[in-house]
């Protein structure tokens, strides 16, 4: 079986059972990564249907699963999947995932594992540890407390020294490489509903709090060390494709070949790096994007960051150079401590992408401290306000989260959205056009559906921020052409549309990726959404291809026919990868069964088209650009429009539609095959991707669409 | 030392080459060869590699797709274990150390091989590098090679591996996204501690502030 080591590793913590999974009997199927996630969470939990157990039930499960083209050298395809129940989702618990990069999937391939599959509870906390067929079950006792990296730093201690020398395992091989850990922080551990699972400095799976269901297993963290191989068909075809992609997007002339900068959008350059103490740039296995910068501000703690972590926590670093040298807001200037606050939620454990939008510490300085001195007093005792911005208060801050020291700290360690109702405060998500929670289920901002309705759309009918830079990257890229390069990129894209359908006749087009007014309530944006919700799950989520990295690459900027190579490119290497011989319409096809296969486990999980709607300040209240609070915008406020016969990318000044937005999800339903009046998936829709049984599982709950 | 007196030929090589000479002239070698001495103890007959890696280790960003091609190109399968380039790291310090084999001027794994299975190979730029069929397997090379970490590696299969320079194109430095590993093909590098392989690239590069986008000569952008 190529490309795959050909078995998943089940550890159950209650009976200390340790068995394998054949992975052959999902990687046809489901590709790999989320795909294969969701079907076993589907054999082991949902398909027993009605009561789904809690997430934090020990019956529930959290895989990590490595993608076929993990660990085989293909450029920005290693990240691992998360996934199980989530605890994250508002108001009910939801199947859901989160992704990761690092070098953790790899080393999982050559050690000889495709995956782990975690379910019941320890009684005392213990990690797992892995080296090559050796599964151990450790006792964690000493380890439990610890922030994740200084629990990584003790695993190494105890396993195989990390550092440049050859180690020896125990089998007799040699490595001269790190221990791959993921491990939960104090958050997870105390079972914070946003705990994250961190893996090196700061490659997290932040979102959905997947940190706190390992935690709830009393599992810290699962490490892994192997010195096998990863068998690909065709070693001499792949190295060819692989340097050709490479050099697609990536030209070797660049200085830590990122796009545009290294250090994840940073400036970068030798006078940058020294001002903000940054070593180098760290890289996820194989990937010439670097969107990591390394920083000196905690050594010895990896401090990996990108730019969603340290965004959060510059609003705060600027109130304080405001306070403490006394110039206007505008004239601040950051220091360390926003880079020290970014490795804070790291180090704690908690979900950045909600720490680096509107609602998050500048809401508590700016809104709930100031506006309600009192107030705040009584449900946060004891923090200092007057230091708002330095390292010791975030410390302080999120020390009272992570261990529910006061009301405000028990509010938040609910999550955003839970902790709004506790406070009393949910109706800031009526009023306040910048509040930060879009979605019905409390997914955080990332881009507002005010102006990325696609990115709105494909939130709103799913479990989580959808997160996938796609489309945007593909209108992104369209706007980097100029002229008469767009206008034949604009061509382009309805030739590749009609080219590659998904399997349900759902494409790609101009008309649907243009977000002007009078446009956003179309079937063709509808068609886009559906698409790129298949395409996504069977390239970004499944194989899977980070859209950090560029993903998929429709374009170039150094090709004369401005074709990036993708799906061909990207399906050649699945090809010589695993030997197969499939087609895109085959991996699309599996990548809308595994849309439709969370579709129907989310139901179970109690999902239903009524629910899914925006927060009313999205259909109430107008996008602007003119009105600024702590002097900056709103994160992803601008949409990609055609303004002058030219595709730009621009600030609309908008709200949601209301109709127009029932009357989108209706077409999305229709489009799936999914009975339009609940948004239930249909016997009919289930068996068109192969996956049948489902129905009668839905059926059996009382929610099979009709 | 100095810049100018690093550029020069390295004392050892000189007092090789000089001794080298002497040598010759009063028949030592034959005599070596009497008594069971052979060109392990007078080194200079190894001619020199023809390439060479150099690295950056500060561009380096750690994402061992070095280790991946190689492997896949030397092995056809991916593992990081036999990768003949090691980029050896712990990642909470971000200290990365790229380890490649450098094709020494004395090899010393070459010359302590007894079955001569490492060897030089004249049809591939004088590389050094391993004959598998003829490898004991006893890791002699591995336990001479004096760096910090031995740029040889041990199989399952109990036998050594080595740089092969990938018949002519490196495959770590094709595919290295940073250019942080570079092939060059000339007079070997200063051979003395690590300034003639660990090189400073980065200085080849450029930050334009105003346009804030690097500047790099040539470079072509659509």
């Amino acid at each position: 079986m190529y490309g795959w080591a050909g078995k998943i590793l089940y550890v159950n913590l209650t009976s200390k059972e340790i068995s394998t999974i054949p992975t052959e009997k999902y990687a046809d199927q489901y590709i790999g990564g989320f795909g294969i996630g969701a079907a076993i969470y589907w054999d082991l939990v949902a398909s027993r249907g009605n009561p789904q157990p809690g997430a934090f039930d020990p019956s529930n499960i959290v895989s990590v699963m490595a993608g076929p083209l993990c660990g085989a050298g293909v450029p920005g395809a290693s990240r691992g999947d998360v996934s199980g129940r989530s605890p994250q989702p508002y108001p009910f618990e939801m199947f859901s995932r989160s992704s990761f990069g690092g070098h953790f999937t790899a080393m999982l391939k050559m050690a000889g594992w495709d995956g782990v599959v975690v379910q019941g509870r320890s009684e005392k906390p213990v990690y797992i540890y892995i080296e090559n067929s050796r599964v151990e079950i450790r006792d964690a006792e000493h380890l439990w407390g610890l922030f994740g990296q200084d629990a990584q730093l003790e695993i190494y201690k105890e396993t195989v020294p990390a550092g440049p020398s050859w180690k020896r395992l125990r089998d007799g091989t040699e490595t001269t490489q790190p221990i791959a850990i993921l491990a939960a922080g104090p958050a997870g551990e105390n079972l914070c509903r946003e705990g994250n699972l961190i893996h090196e400095g700061g490659h997290a799976a932040g979102q959905m709090g997947f940190g706190a269901v390992l935690g709830s297993k009393n599992c810290k963290a699962i490490g892994v060390i192997g010195t096998g191989s990863v068998k690909v068909a065709d070693p001499k075809k792949l190295l060819e494709l692989v340097h050709q992609r490479q050099q697609l997007w990536f030209r070797m002339e660049k200085p830590n070949g990122s796009i545009g900068s290294p250090y994840g959008g940073q400036p970068g350059g030798k006078e940058w790096e020294a001002a903000n103490k940054v070593r180098q740039g760290s890289g996820c296995h194989a990937c010439p994007r670097v969107c990591k910068g390394a920083f000196d501000t905690l050594p010895g703690q990896g401090s990996q960051m990108v730019c969603m972590g340290s965004y959060g926590y510059a609003k705060a670093d600027l109130e304080r150079d405001k306070r403490e040298r006394g110039v206007a807001f505008k004239d601040a200037r950051v220091s360390d401590a926003m880079y020290y606050g970014a490795q804070a939620l790291n180090r704690y454990g908690l979900n950045s992408a909600y720490w680096a939008k509107d609602l998050d510490y500048n809401w508590i300085y700016n809104t709930f401290y100031m506006e309600e001195p009192e107030e705040f007093a009584r449900v946060a005792p004891g923090l200092d306000m007057t230091t708002y911005g330095t390292k010791d208060w975030i410390d302080t801050f999120l020390d009272m989260i992570v261990h529910r020291k006061n009301p405000l700290g028990k509010a938040l360690a609910e999550g955003w959205r839970r902790g709004l109702d506790i406070l009393g405060k949910a109706d800031v998500l009526e009023r306040n056009w910048r509040a930060a929670l879009p979605w019905w289920h409390g997914a955080p901002h990332h881009r507002d559906p005010r102006a990325q309705y696609h990115w709105g759309i494909q939130t709103l009918l799913w479990n989580r921020d959808h997160d996938k830079h796609n489309p945007e990257s593909l209108q992104g890229m369209i706007v980097s052409f100029k002229d008469a390069k767009q206008k034949r990129a604009m061509e382009l894209i309805d030739q590749l549309g009609q080219k590659y359908p998904s399997t349900n006749g759902t494409t790609v087009s101009m008309k649907g990726l243009t977000a002007n007014d009078e446009n956003l309530y179309t079937k063709e944006l509808t068609s886009t959404c559906v698409y790129h919700r298949h395409l996504n799950q069977a390239f970004l989520e499944c194989l899977p291809l980070c859209c950090t990295l560029g993903n998929p690459m429709w374009f170039s900027p150094y090709t004369e026919d401005q074709l990036g190579g993708f799906p061909d490119l990207e399906v050649q290497i699945y090809n010589a990868v695993t030997g197969r011989n499939e087609t895109f319409a085959d991996l699309i096809h599996k990548g809308r069964r595994v849309a439709y296969l969370t579709r129907a486990i989310n139901v179970l999980d109690g999902v239903h088209r009524d629910l899914e709607v925006f927060s009313p300040y999205q259909y109430d209240t107008r996008l602007s650009k003119d009105v600024k609070v702590g002097d900056h915008q709103v994160m992803g406020g601008t949409a990609f429009m055609m303004v002058d016969g030219k595709f730009v990318r621009t600030w609309p000044n908008r709200s949601i539609d209301r109709a127009g937005t029932e009357q989108v999800k209706t077409w999305y339903f229709e489009m799936e095959g999914w009975d339009s009046e609940t948004g239930w998936p249909t016997r009919r829709s289930l068996e068109a991707v192969g996956i049948g049984d489902v129905a009668d599982v839905l059926k059996q709950a009382g929610k099979l669409g009709g | 030392m100095s810049d100018l007196e690093e550029k020069k030929i390295s004392r050892r090589r000189f007092i090789k080459g000089a001794s080298g000479a002497v040598a010759g002239a009063m028949g030592v070698t034959f005599v070596g060869h009497l008594f069971g001495l052979n060109e392990r103890v007078f080194a200079f007959s190894l001619p020199d590699s023809e390439g060479y890696l150099l690295v950056d280790d500060s561009l380096c960003q750690n994402c061992k797709k070095c280790m991946a091609v190689c492997s896949l190109y030397n092995e056809g399968e991916v593992n990081f274990s036999l990768s003949r380039i090691q980029i050896a790291d712990n990642p909470f310090y971000i200290d990365q150390t790229i380890g490649q084999c450098r094709q020494c001027v004395d090899a010393p794994c070459v010359e302590i091989c007894p079955t001569k299975a490492n060897h030089v190979d004249p049809k591939v730029l004088n590389r050094r590098t391993i004959d598998k069929e003829k490898c004991l397997g006893c890791r002699l090379c591995q336990e001479a090679c004096p760096f910090e970490f031995a740029r040889l590696q041990y199989g399952k299969d109990q036998k050594m591996r080595k740089c092969t320079l990938c018949d002519g194109e490196p495959q770590c430095a094709k595919n290295c996204p940073t250019t942080a590993i570079r092939f060059i093909k000339g007079p070997a590098p200063y051979q003395r501690g690590d300034s003639g392989y660990r090189v400073d690239f980065r200085s080849d590069f450029k930050y334009d502030w105003a346009r804030q986008k690097w500047d790099i000569p040539g470079e072509k952008l659509a």
